[in-house]
């Protein structure tokens, strides 16, 4: 699934973006699509580090020593900041890349997540925690057609051929988040999991089955490994949120908070696998 | 210096008859494995210089006010401390992929030497400026000493991320015409093809093609190791088409 299977009639809109500013100046340029790409990087990292600080408190963990909403205007400005300079740039450098994105089923799972993301982290989790993790219902209905959204993306990530992979560090940032909040047992039976699943897909990978003769046989092995993982995180990402004693927060909030990770973790994933796939 | 030692771990070490490649070219050519080796190290991003950012924030009195550096930093760190794990972790095992090509690229050694100055700028703060961290700890612009090592914290790692992709450009590979100040801080002259002038190139004729960097150069199907099918390691675009994302 790409934009092209879903837009075909767009080809020539995709095919003059190239030619219109900024990307007619971009493109002839050796140096300005690596210059604008980093400068994606560093205002990645900036809006991951206020969503993950914001929704890690959100959960209970992290700034608990500080009122919700104090973390929340605090990193207001360098979350706008951060989503301003991702989405500038990535316009520039997806201009200048345009037909290649057209047809890239890894694009396309970076943009509806992408909307999933924006909906989570400003229309949603913000307003939360300046209620200090109190949920409207008109905030809830938000959230899950973000939800919704973002599972479609990731059913589009786990199937598309070439960039499937990517979907790997979505688990484990999924397990991440299980270690920074989760209780010890949590942490226990899931580091075990993520450890085994990981040793053995390996050895599997390139030590039982040479790849690159048993290539359908590997792959599926490792399709099922990640989806196995998945399994387990979701089980015990359950049974942290809804068994959990701290109460500061719903586990409908904390839900919504563990999908805004998550969903803009998906979306830098799918972002570096365009070019990996 | 260590040109013959990397060239060994790239080329020698664990080198295969069958598969006609070495264990580090094996793995630049990996069934997934590479890509997710650098696909964590750029995720993880997230986590680590986005929480580094939080903290030097804090320093700077621009964030946080009015919440006591300890609160933020302690919270804070452990994060820091998984992200930046995670980024040596996978940036050691991607280093191992293309060990001497990295040693003459003139990115890698200045995203290696701004490394170095950010964990000099740790240990000067958590040894030196922190001492005294009672008497600015709720205080909501900090002393001159706990901004300046904010100021490197930030412009370090800003610069680090900035080399880090710069690496996959080819703009400054040895091999090929370069200025007198690259060929000397990326040691050239130890490079297989080494340092080459504009009149050698056009004395051959033809100018060297990009993806065929030298004795270095990752296997490809000729070598009997069939490439996955987005070749991972090298970034070809930006010379076939400047501006476009592989």
């Amino acid at each position: 699934m790409d934009f092209f299977t879903l837009f075909p009639n767009l080809e020539p809109w995709v095919a003059n973006l190239a030619t219109v500013w900024p990307a007619s100046v971009i493109k002839p340029s050796i140096w300005m699509f690596a210059v604008i790409e980093a400068v994606h990087l560093l205002m990645l990292g900036l809006l991951g580090g206020c969503v993950i600080v914001l929704n890690m408190r959100l959960l209970g963990a992290g700034l608990t020593n500080e009122p919700i909403s104090v973390v929340e205007r605090n990193l207001r400005l360098s979350l706008w900041i951060g989503v301003g300079g991702v989405l500038l740039t990535g316009v520039a450098i997806g201009m200048s890349n345009a037909e290649k994105l057209y047809t890239s089923p890894a694009f396309f799972v970076k943009m509806i997540s992408l909307a999933a993301g924006l909906i989570f982290s400003f229309g949603v989790t913000n307003v939360v925690a300046r209620n200090e993790g109190a949920i409207s219902t008109p905030m809830k209905a938000a959230a899950g057609v973000a939800f919704l959204l973002w599972l479609a993306s990731i059913g589009v990530f786990g199937s598309a051929i070439g960039a499937n992979p990517g979907t790997v560090h979505l688990v484990v940032a999924g397990y991440a988040i299980l270690f920074a909040f989760g209780s010890r047992l949590s942490r226990f039976l899931g580091g075990g999991t993520l450890a085994a699943l990981v040793i053995v897909g390996a050895v599997l990978t390139y030590g039982v089955w040479n790849v690159w003769d048993h290539y359908e046989l590997v792959t599926a092995i490792n399709i099922w490994f990640v989806r196995i993982a998945a399994l387990i995180l979701v089980g015990l990402l359950g049974y942290e949120i809804f068994a959990s004693k701290h109460a500061e927060t719903s586990s409908t909030v904390k839900l919504i908070a563990l999908f805004s990770i998550l969903t803009w973790v998906t979306i830098a994933a799918a972002g570096r696998w365009i070019g990996l796939s | 210096m260590f040109h013959e030692f990397f060239r060994w771990l790239q080329e020698d070490l664990g080198f295969s008859e069958t598969l006609a490649a070495s264990w580090s070219q094996q793995f630049l050519g990996s069934f997934n494995l590479w890509s997710l080796m650098e696909g964590t190290h750029v995720v993880t991003l997230m986590l680590f210089a986005g929480t580094i950012w939080i903290v030097d924030l804090r320093m700077l009195g621009v964030i946080f006010k009015d919440v006591p550096f300890s609160k933020i930093n302690d919270r804070i760190l452990p994060y820091t401390m998984v992200g930046f794990a995670a980024m040596i972790v996978t940036g050691f095992i991607l280093f191992l992929a293309k060990p001497m090509d990295y040693y003459h690229n003139v990115w890698f050694r200045a995203k290696i030497i701004f490394l170095i100055i950010a964990s000099i700028n740790i240990f000067w703060f958590h040894y030196k400026v922190q001492k005294n961290q009672d008497e600015w700890d709720a205080n909501p612009n900090p002393p001159f000493p706990v901004k300046l090592s904010a100021m490197i914290s930030l412009t370090s790692w800003v610069l680090i991320i900035l080399f880090g992709r710069f690496i996959a450009y080819n703009w400054y590979e040895c091999g090929k015409p370069q200025p007198g100040f690259v060929e000397w801080f990326a040691e050239c002259s130890a490079y297989p093809g080494g340092v080459v002038s504009g009149e050698e190139i056009f004395e051959e004729g033809e100018p060297t093609e990009d993806e065929t960097v030298g004795e270095g150069a990752a296997p490809t199907a000729a070598d009997g190791v069939d490439p996955p099918p987005a070749e991972p390691g090298e970034e070809t675009v930006p010379t076939e088409a400047p501006g476009e994302e592989n």
